[in-house]
């Protein structure tokens, strides 16, 4: 190494887009200088995106049987505040932290799912080796029975996230912004068939000749009490 | 462009405003509260209060009572978390994202009810007459 050396960023790590989107976690570390002048970059690969800690209640939680009690038993453990917001608060807190407990054995669907198939299989591998025992018959039933309430908890799971995409396209209240323009020509054509001809004409291009726009001669109309 | 801002609040009846909530309001919260949206910090949703309401409804009408009284400290409840949604696939400035706010759900009920549209109806209103952008809650 030189006796003054120039401290500039020489070694870099180019990546993609592409690339990016494939293997969100790509991490490049700097290693020790040994001899050159020039650091090893160790570059480690990774498609998987760690999940945040926070506790978020899943819809398809409902279709599990108990935990409506769950919810009573938590709600009501809670100590009792003189502040209501405060009182609240802590309600959730407690049931927050019960919830995420109870969550641990109901949160992995995809296994529990396959558990059940694979179970469901080895029952009917048994079968044809030998006829089974009512109680393993029993358990088939229920296993069967609990398979589809499974799969349809994990539509709604999956309900739940196909509605992020609509957000993207605007929801309930810029839906209710874009549409009043479209109100408000309706409106127009109803002020057309009751003013005089003359004046609404004038009107309409004294509006187009401010405002540039139909859509903003909304405003000189749409001011009346809903 | 110049408008009389006294004149155009008075053509609405806001009288029902100061009234203290009942019941029907209640109900009608928590039937128009959206069962799937995004949670807040809190995580719990719309649907959580739909499915145990008979548990939790004693607090959270008493919730409501404070708060019309006044006699609440929102602190602990006024949390958020403030997202930005993409409106485009690339956005690059911030006229291409819409920002939200991701309420606790204690906070969201006590600020869901109608008279709060009525009034967002007219801010919405004056808001677009002056051309300034709004966010929404």
């Amino acid at each position: 190494m030189q006796d003054d050396p120039l401290f500039e960023k020489l070694d870099r790590m180019f990546s993609s887009a592409e690339w990016t989107s494939d293997f969100p976690n790509t991490m490049a570390f700097p290693l020790a200088r040994l001899g050159s002048d020039h650091i090893p970059i160790h570059i480690q690969v990774g498609a998987h995106i760690p999940k945040a800690q926070l506790f978020k209640l899943e819809n398809y939680w409902f279709e599990f049987d108990g935990i409506m009690e769950l919810i009573l038993d938590s709600w009501n453990m809670a100590p009792i505040k003189q502040d209501s917001a405060l009182n609240i608060n802590i309600k959730f807190k407690y049931l927050r932290a019960a919830m995420e407990k109870w969550s641990r054995n109901h949160s992995n669907l995809h296994k529990i799912i396959d558990n059940c198939s694979y179970t469901l299989a080895l029952l009917d591998g048994i079968e044809e080796q030998r006829s089974l025992s009512i109680m393993e018959k029993n358990f088939r039933r229920i296993l069967k029975a609990h398979t589809p309430k499974l799969l349809e908890t994990k539509i709604i799971y999956w309900t739940n996230r196909a509605k992020m995409r609509w957000e993207q396209l605007g929801d309930e209240n810029t839906k209710k912004i874009i549409l009043l323009p479209f109100k408000a020509i309706e409106e127009i054509i109803l002020l057309l068939s009751r003013m005089t001809m003359a004046t609404t004409l004038l009107t309409m291009i004294i509006n187009l000749l401010l405002y540039g726009t139909l859509t903003k001669t909304y405003w000189v109309f749409q001011i009346t009490p809903p | 462009m110049s408008f009389d801002l006294d004149h155009l609040v008075t053509r609405y009846d806001l009288s029902h405003l100061d009234d203290p909530f009942n019941m029907e309001e209640i109900n009608t919260v928590l039937k128009e509260i959206p069962p799937d949206k995004s949670r807040g910090p809190d995580g719990f949703n719309g649907l959580f209060m739909k499915k145990s309401w008979d548990i939790i409804k004693n607090d959270f009408i008493k919730l409501t009572n404070d708060f019309y009284s006044g006699n609440i400290n929102l602190a602990s409840i006024n949390i958020a978390f403030i997202t930005l949604i993409p409106k485009v696939n690339n956005p690059e400035t911030m006229n291409e994202l819409r920002p939200t706010s991701l309420v606790s759900m204690p906070l969201k009920f006590i600020t869901d009810y109608k008279r709060k549209s009525s009034l967002c109806f007219i801010i919405i209103n004056m808001a677009s007459l002056k051309g300034k952008q709004f966010m929404t809650v």
